[in-house]
């Protein structure tokens, strides 16, 4: 899609940027201060930014919010992969739902596999720039991806693009397996069994449009 | 499981919910940032990129100055990591740590070769669960000549004397590094 050509105005943006490497961090704060971000927060490892989401989920305000997480992957205490998986396990929509960027030197296929299947967002291999970051900032807000929740994943949608596919068909899912829901309105799935329990969304809304399901799981023989 | 036929395993009995939700949220940050209705994308500043690059290149002392640092800790962390080989595992972790915030800002002020040796250290190094005596000399080889590069302050690809370093660096990873695949 061409672009509006409009400049977007980060200062109602809020980042959380974890790091342990002091410098690195204050570096990567320069850089989203010189693009306009708002508000910027930092935490010197998992552990520490848990407790700063955790003070976000309880406040109640508007532009108190974290909008956004940069963390590294190799931290201690708790590392970057165990912060995304307490991130999208929180019981707040406020935080399991955060757009979440991993920045790492170790960018291999298996370091990414293993981000992206604990739902993260966006991935930045360093060495950082500001290009890096300004990139990965306009993907966040210019390409989001639905939420999926499966019995052993919840986050961003892993396939970012869907390709025409000519092959057997080998889906395990048929469309009344998939349901798509709206912001809020969606149910726990039991992640032992794959069973939905506690549904929230009320009846109503309960409907799915046949032909985004069926577009949904659709989507899976790509997988 | 052919031609779209269920997993009779994971499908949901009657009245029991779908396996799968796909969540649509709205996109709030665009709002936040002043995206136009049409949904077209917007774009950065480029007044704003180059305050941000600005910004980079006046902390180029400062980046040598943590440099210098981080390689003095490598190099004293490496020297403990020979000493005592009971606390091995803990010392290299650290190397991969100290070396991967080289990494990180190496690229970022010109220290291209810095950055590529960073990574090459880190990748030699993480796949070993216990490194033998030559593989320890491989690592403070990497070592070693990133105090070259920097003592030098060799930028870029490093030219003919980067050239070499790294062409010996990566003889010793390929004849002494872990067995992949």
């Amino acid at each position: 899609m061409a672009s509006s050509g409009k400049y977007y105005r980060f200062d109602g943006l809020s980042i959380l940027v974890v790091d342990d490497n002091r410098f690195v961090r204050s570096i990567m704060l320069a850089v989203l201060k010189a693009l306009g971000i708002g508000k910027m927060i930092q935490a010197e490892n998992g552990e520490e930014a848990m407790a700063v989401l955790e003070v976000s989920a309880q406040m109640d305000g508007v532009g108190k919010d974290i909008d956004i997480i940069f963390a590294d992957h190799l931290m201690e205490p708790k590392d970057g992969i165990e912060l995304l998986r307490w991130v999208r396990a929180h019981e707040s929509d406020k935080i399991r739902f955060l757009p979440f960027v991993m920045m790492s030197g170790d960018a291999d296929e298996a370091a990414v596999r293993l981000a992206r299947d604990s739902g993260v967002t966006e991935y930045l291999a360093k060495p950082m720039s500001v290009m890096n970051v300004a990139s990965r900032l306009l993907s966040i807000i210019d390409k989001p991806r639905s939420f999926v929740r499966a019995p052993n994943y919840f986050g961003p949608d892993r396939r970012r693009q869907t390709l025409p596919f000519e092959g057997e068909d080998k889906r395990h899912l048929g469309p009344e397996d998939v349901r798509v829901v709206e912001d809020g309105a969606h149910m726990v799935i039991d992640s032992q069994n794959g069973m939905g329990e506690n549904p929230t969304k009320p009846a109503e809304a309960q409907e799915t449009d046949s032909d985004e399901v069926d577009d949904a799981a659709r989507q899976r023989v790509k997988a | 499981m052919n031609g779209g036929a269920m997993n009779d395993n994971v499908k949901p009995g009657p009245g029991q919910q779908p396996l799968v939700e796909i969540i649509h949220r709205p996109n709030k940050l665009r709002e936040k940032v002043g995206g136009t209705a049409d949904g077209k994308p917007g774009r950065i500043d480029p007044a704003a990129i180059m305050r941000a690059t600005a910004h980079i290149a006046r902390l180029s002392d400062a980046h040598e100055a943590q440099t210098k640092l981080d390689l003095t800790e490598l190099q004293e962390i490496y020297r403990r990591a020979l000493a005592e080989p009971q606390n091995r595992p803990v010392h290299l972790k650290r190397i991969v740590k100290i070396s991967d915030g080289i990494l990180t800002l190496g690229k970022t002020f010109g220290y291209d070769l810095l950055s590529d040796f960073a990574h090459a250290l880190n990748h030699f190094l993480i796949p070993l669960a216990e490194p033998n005596t030559a593989q320890m000399q491989v690592v403070g080889l990497h070592i070693d000549a990133m105090q070259v590069l920097v003592r030098e302050n060799i930028k870029g690809d490093g030219g003919s004397i980067g050239q070499a370093l790294n062409s010996s660096l990566s003889m010793a990873r390929t004849k002494l590094g872990a067995k992949r695949g």
